[in-house]
């Protein structure tokens, strides 16, 4: 998995915009749990997210993808049960494995097609 | 956003680049009374149908959720702006907190009808229904997330929009 594919999403990248993408992982990982890459804090549920400060999160497919990302780190096995998020700027970097299943090419799709239709109406990054 | 964190109601509406909201009453110093009393009936619609299984809209609670997830208020703010129905803000407020939406339905018939139903939850047993007679809540929703899963047709989400 990582480094894997870095798939760069170019759209206003704030915290709406990481709330869309997780908001769309949901629907392809109904158990998914999230992790602020950037705090020494365990993966939540959405509703416990605070996204005052998130700018780099990994969503996991399940608290059990979680905790065997803990234990195991980067291991094959793992391969389609985390994708990680960066917001910098106006890109959004989706880095997924080096040879991603169907299903997480679908969700980065959906992500992907989601925000650059909402570009234009959603405010996607809140003013400084 | 200012660096000072608002510390109360009006604070964050301007801070969010709402004012208007405050502005366009006469005067601006009715609003915030208008506005806190909108919020109360939706407070008290949110404890009618989930108890304290929700978190409440309060001002001190808006506030403190302004400074963990600025862009849901400020999408919240700008329902606040649009409805005048608590069931309305309830269902913004809980979509936010992310609950799904299930369905959407409006009937509109020129000088005659409006009829919005939005019904939020993703299993049957617990389905959440709110409804509207009032056009002006059709602009409510502007401010989905639209998505395709696969071609399928999603509402998710609740977002500011440009002004």
């Amino acid at each position: 998995m990582i480094g894997g594919r870095d798939i760069l999403i170019e759209i206003p990248a704030g915290a709406a915009a990481i709330d869309f993408a997780l908001r769309a992982i949901r629907f392809y990982w109904p158990l998914a749990v999230f992790e602020d890459a950037n705090a020494d804090a365990p993966a939540v549920e959405y509703a416990s997210l605070d996204f005052s400060k998130l700018f780099e999160v990994m969503a996991y497919k399940s608290q059990n993808a979680w905790q065997s990302w803990e234990k195991l780190g980067a291991d094959p096995s793992l391969d389609g049960t985390m994708i990680h998020l960066i917001a910098s700027g106006n890109n959004l970097t989706v880095v997924v494995d080096n040879q991603p299943s169907p299903e997480v090419l679908t969700i980065v799709e959906t992500i992907r097609t989601g925000l650059k239709k909402a570009a234009h109406r959603i405010r996607l990054k809140e003013a400084a | 956003m200012n660096a000072d964190k608002p510390d109360s109601l009006e604070a964050v509406i301007r801070d969010a680049g709402e004012g208007w909201i405050v502005d366009w009453f006469e005067p601006p110093s009715a609003a915030v009374k208008y506005l806190q009393d909108l919020l109360g009936r939706a407070n008290e619609r949110i404890c009618e149908r989930f108890g304290s299984g929700e978190e409440p809209i309060t001002d001190a609670h808006i506030v403190r959720e302004y400074r963990r997830s600025p862009h849901k208020i400020h999408a919240f703010i700008q329902a606040l702006g649009a409805t005048r129905s608590p069931d309305m803000l309830v269902m913004v407020w809980r979509i936010l907190h992310g609950v799904q939406i299930s369905s959407v339905n409006l009937n509109y018939r020129f000088e005659n009808e409006f009829h919005l139903k939005v019904i939020l939850g993703s299993r049957e047993d617990s389905f959440e229904e709110y409804e509207s007679n009032d056009i002006d809540d059709a602009s409510l929703l502007r401010h989905f997330g639209i998505m395709k899963m696969s071609d399928r047709p999603i509402f998710d989400g609740f977002y500011a929009n440009y002004s």
